[in-house]
């Protein structure tokens, strides 16, 4: 550099140098839309819909009518084999026999366009996420399928993810595997987080019909900001007392009539499982 | 593909460049700065079909980015997980002393006038526009950056003599 006597011609100059000597690299354009659309999916369901099982990037929602028998909701799985009980405590103990346990969970997510159709992705494998969760070790993984393949894994609390780039390793401890700012994803990343669902059917949005032995109806109709929020779905809970597998379809219709939403289809299972993560055997850390 | 997405990737492909240097300016660190872009790039891809064709794109993710990056930085410094700056990986790129010396006392400058810094000296924004940025008064621009430009002269001069001090 040549000497400068001005500090502002001094920054200007080094500035400029130093970001000159930066790294080129091409933009993952595959990824960022992939990312994108998963935020936008998780985002626009969560405007719409106060409670939420996530799974990176899926979100579904369950919501149950403010009855006067809901108040005394605990976390007793009990009340799924109490005999007389409502759809809606049979749902909660359901969910809460699925918390704080091992599972698996892979995620198919579905977006609408133009029109407010669903629309099936071009590319096989998008959309698609595969996860296995847990919460007492803190080991797991999630792998997302598509154009960029990318995975995470977490490994007795620390977090390595690997976006076709290297494996890197993220300072800190981690309870779960969401990376993003969005702390109300952070809170309920990759757990059956019953503790969300149980508050939210607490305050009570929607109306869960039984629909057969073992599965369950629930529908929301609701004014949100913006235009009117429709959510659907069907809960199926298995064998073992536990959510087993949860479709839905959230759109939302703007003032002129336009819909957009998504769905997704969270399929559950290996519940009490070990999981077993290994570390990667090379990976940068990052801060 | 539909129409927004591929003008939302046209436009990555013009601005990856020249926001990643920014990145990295504000970050001083390679991972971290494509970290940070990404990031931004999603906010704006969740934003997108909102923005009108008219808004200009490059100064909303410049603002994104700013704002991203100090909000990034208290988050972390809230959790501890990040106790010093980073060891590794900077430049990849052959930067003279003078960078180098320039460059580590940006990254001890805490972020807010560490973006007002490259917001004036490389972006070139006038006062009224950095304010705009950061969402704050240009009083406080003012202010950020003369504690900020104190600083760099101590650093600069500390390390390398022959930086100015006449001013």
């Amino acid at each position: 550099m040549i000497p400068l006597y001005d500090i502002d011609e001094q920054l200007s100059h080094g500035m400029r140098e130093l970001a000159a000597t930066g790294p080129e690299s091409t933009p993952p354009t595959g990824l960022l839309l992939a990312r994108g659309q998963r935020a936008r999916r998780r985002r626009t369901a969560l405007t719409a819909t106060s409670l939420a099982l996530v799974a990176v990037g899926a979100v579904t929602g369950v919501a149950v009518a403010n009855r006067p028998a809901a108040p005394a909701v605990t976390a007793d799985p009990t009340w799924v084999s109490a005999p007389g009980t409502s759809p809606e405590l049979e749902l909660v103990a359901a969910i809460t026999n699925s918390q704080n346990i091992s599972f698996r969970l892979r995620t198919t997510a579905g977006s609408r366009g133009n029109g407010g159709k669903v629309e099936a992705s071009a590319n096989p494998g998008s959309g698609v996420t595969v996860t296995a969760f847990d919460p007492a070790t803190a080991n797991g993984y999630l792998r997302g399928g598509g154009p960029v393949p990318f995975e995470m894994r977490l490994v007795d609390g620390v977090r390595y993810d690997n976006y076709g780039r290297g494996w890197r390793q993220h300072m800190g401890r981690h309870r779960t595997l969401a990376t993003d700012s969005d702390e109300l994803r952070g809170q309920l990343s990759l757990t059956a987080d019953a503790g969300q669902l149980l508050k939210a059917l607490r305050e009570g949005e929607a109306r869960v019909t039984k629909t057969g032995a073992a599965t369950y109806r629930f529908e929301s109709t609701r004014p949100v900001t913006g235009g009117t929020a429709k959510l659907v779905g069907d809960i199926t809970v298995g064998g073992d007392k536990r959510i087993a597998r949860i479709a839905y379809d959230w759109a939302l219709t703007d003032r002129s009539g336009h819909v957009s939403g998504n769905t997704a289809v969270l399929e559950y299972s290996g519940y009490g499982e070990p999981v077993i993560v290994e570390r990667p055997a090379h990976a940068e850390l990052v801060p | 593909m539909t129409s927004a997405d591929a003008a939302y990737v046209a436009f990555v492909e013009t601005a990856w460049p020249r926001h990643l240097r920014l990145a990295l300016l504000l970050t001083g660190d390679r991972w971290q700065a494509e970290e940070l872009l990404q990031d931004s790039l999603v906010k704006l891809y969740e934003r997108w079909r909102r923005l009108s064709r008219t808004d200009d794109l490059h100064a909303y993710l410049r603002k994104v980015l700013v704002n991203n990056h100090t909000s990034l930085w208290r988050r972390r410094r809230r959790e501890n997980l990040v106790a010093d700056v980073p060891e590794h990986a900077v430049a990849d790129g052959p930067a003279g002393p003078d960078a180098l010396v320039l460059r580590d006392a940006l990254r001890a400058l805490p972020p807010r006038q560490r973006a007002v810094v490259v917001l004036r000296h490389y972006e070139d924004l006038p006062e009224r526009e950095v304010a705009q940025v950061l969402g704050c008064a240009v009083g406080t621009v003012k202010s950020q950056h003369a504690k900020a430009i104190a600083k760099l002269r101590q650093a600069m001069t500390d390390v390398a003599p022959h930086f100015e001090k006449s001013r």
